[in-house]
């Protein structure tokens, strides 16, 4: 029973990056219609047509579903990335090449293992805690996959064979690795704030009032939401991808379902700072003043507002990535050495301070 | 079930610590390496030493590899002839090899049979459950606060003696 339980928990929290994922995709492309003055995928699965009165609502349905553009990025769009010729340049080791959108993804998604989606509830006799690995350093282990993540780009860029995807990977990777500091030091602040390392605990401390409310933690909020745009390389921060200068930077010689895989595995990023944001800043699933009674529905109601906050940060960070010019390269750098790092490092000795004196 | 996951775990990281050292290509060597670091950072996890699996992890796999990893492909090494493995190279691994399992395999065996039995006194196993991380904390940075920054101040030096090299060489 334990691990029917464990296994039902796996396909659950699956399904929540799978679907957060799928979200984001079709929230990209109709916010960047709206944004660009264009209308949007809106032509598949419109134009069916029946006489069988049994199949007629599950057409019109489908056509509600198809001007809403939800058809084309969920179901069109994975099924011509499977159709595509699965493409390996020249003199490279067909391993390797493989390899790379998968360690792109991997860490991404196991990070999501110690994230609890929902408050804790019982159910017939058993206690159920929402969260699939217990361990007492859920923050430090978020930290530790983000930097693995930086093998599948390293690899994608190498195996790629040539200078277009070399140095979208060296981009990215320089990337990644000055705005991780930013980033330690703003996970320290918040351990230092909660005085723990767990999730759980995080989220139970913002009972009464949400962190976003506290006013120290202001400059760790907007550090942080900074770094999580550059560290899911988007927004103004795609350099590694830029389109114009690097065809389409570390994977140009992807496509097919492994190029679908880093797209997904993108999706999945955001969903993640999305939702670490919404722990650590609006409270995970409390709402101020509301007590979710611990039986199934006060869970269930527990993970709609946490998925509603995911939601929100999600489509704002989308938002920003379609209204803000590319940072040049230097500016980068320098918002990431010259000001972010060092507004952290004070932030985080000016709350310890607080929190001693 | 432990058991199992231990037996699992170990083979991985002993067959990709084998192979950071059996592989032609460098690039392989580095991300077998990767392979390994996880294998012992599961094993810490098997532990129960989540904080020390973790930290394996985001050091030695997230920070050190990736910079090796850099290393190897910017400098475009031609393997080619190089690393050519002939007998003496065979004969010294396996006499290395046995050795090392000669030396390990009573530790290997004694730390099974604790494995199946329960610590009585107060091991850092058992401070595990409750609270692992403060009595981690006030080790490294109360009791044995002295070592600690004499360790922190030898990497330093390893540090400016490694640039004070590199800039003697190109100058």
């Amino acid at each position: 029973m334990e691990y029917l339980i464990l296994l039902l928990k796996t396909i659950f929290v699956l399904n929540i990056i799978i679907s957060l994922s799928s979200l984001c995709t079709w929230f990209e492309r109709k916010v960047s219609a709206l944004i660009q003055d264009r209308v949007g995928a809106n032509r598949a699965g419109t134009k069916f047509e029946t006489d069988n009165l049994l199949l007629k609502p599950v057409l019109f349905l489908l056509r509600i579903l198809g001007i809403l553009g939800v058809v084309n990025t969920l179901f069109c769009d994975p099924v011509k990335a499977i159709m595509k010729e699965d493409f390996v340049p020249e003199g490279v080791s067909n391993f390797m090449h493989s390899l790379a959108p998968f360690a792109a993804v991997l860490p991404i998604f196991l990070a999501f293992a110690v994230i609890p989606f929902a408050p804790d509830f019982t159910i017939a006799g058993y206690d159920i805690k929402m969260q699939l690995a217990p361990l007492n350093a859920g923050i430090l282990f978020i930290f530790a996959m983000g930097s693995v993540a930086v093998y599948g780009i390293t690899l994608a860029g190498w195996t790629g064979n040539n200078k277009f995807s070399l140095l979208g990977a060296l981009r990215a990777t320089a990337q990644l690795i000055s705005y991780e500091l930013a980033m330690g030091v703003c996970f320290v602040t918040i351990v230092a704030t909660y005085q723990t390392l767990d999730l759980y605990e995080i989220i139970d401390a913002q009972k009464d009032s949400w962190g976003i409310f506290h006013p120290l933690s202001w400059i760790t909020f907007i550090v942080l939401f900074i770094v999580g745009m550059a560290e899911t390389k988007r927004g103004p921060f795609d350099m590694p991808e830029a389109e114009s200068e690097l065809v389409a930077g570390y994977f140009t010689e992807y496509s097919g379902m492994k190029f679908l895989l880093f797209w997904m595995g993108e999706f999945a990023e955001i969903a993640l700072f999305s939702t670490l944001l919404s722990i650590f800043f609006l409270g995970g699933w409390h709402i101020p003043g509301v007590d979710l009674p611990p039986v199934w529905w006060g869970a269930l109601l527990g993970h709609m507002i946490l998925m509603a906050k995911i939601a929100f940060f999600s489509v704002l960070q989308i938002i920003i990535r379609w209204s803000l010019p590319r940072f040049r390269y230097d500016q980068l750098m320098d918002l990431g050495w010259k000001y972010l790092l060092p507004l952290s490092l004070v932030n985080l000795i000016f709350t310890a301070y607080c929190i001693l004196a | 079930m432990e058991h199992i996951f231990f037996y699992i775990i170990s083979f991985v990281t002993l067959v990709s610590a084998t192979g950071v050292v059996c592989f032609k290509k460098p690039i392989n060597s580095a991300l077998s390496l990767v392979v390994a670091m996880f294998g012992v950072a599961g094993l810490f996890a098997l532990l129960n030493a989540h904080f020390l699996a973790v930290i394996q992890i985001a050091v030695y796999a997230g920070a050190v590899v990736v910079l090796m990893l850099f290393v190897i492909m910017l400098l475009n090494i031609n393997y080619k002839g190089k690393n050519k493995r002939n007998i003496i190279f065979w004969s010294s691994v396996i006499l290395f090899s046995t050795g090392v399992v000669l030396k390990v395999l009573p530790i290997l065996t004694m730390g099974f049979a604790s494995l199946s039995s329960k610590p009585s006194n107060m091991s850092p196993i058992d401070v595990v459950k409750e609270g692992y991380i403060e009595e981690f904390g006030r080790l490294l940075f109360i009791d044995n606060l002295f070592v600690f920054e004499l360790s922190s101040v030898l990497i330093l030096t390893a540090l400016v003696g490694s640039v004070l090299i590199g800039k003697t060489k190109y100058d």
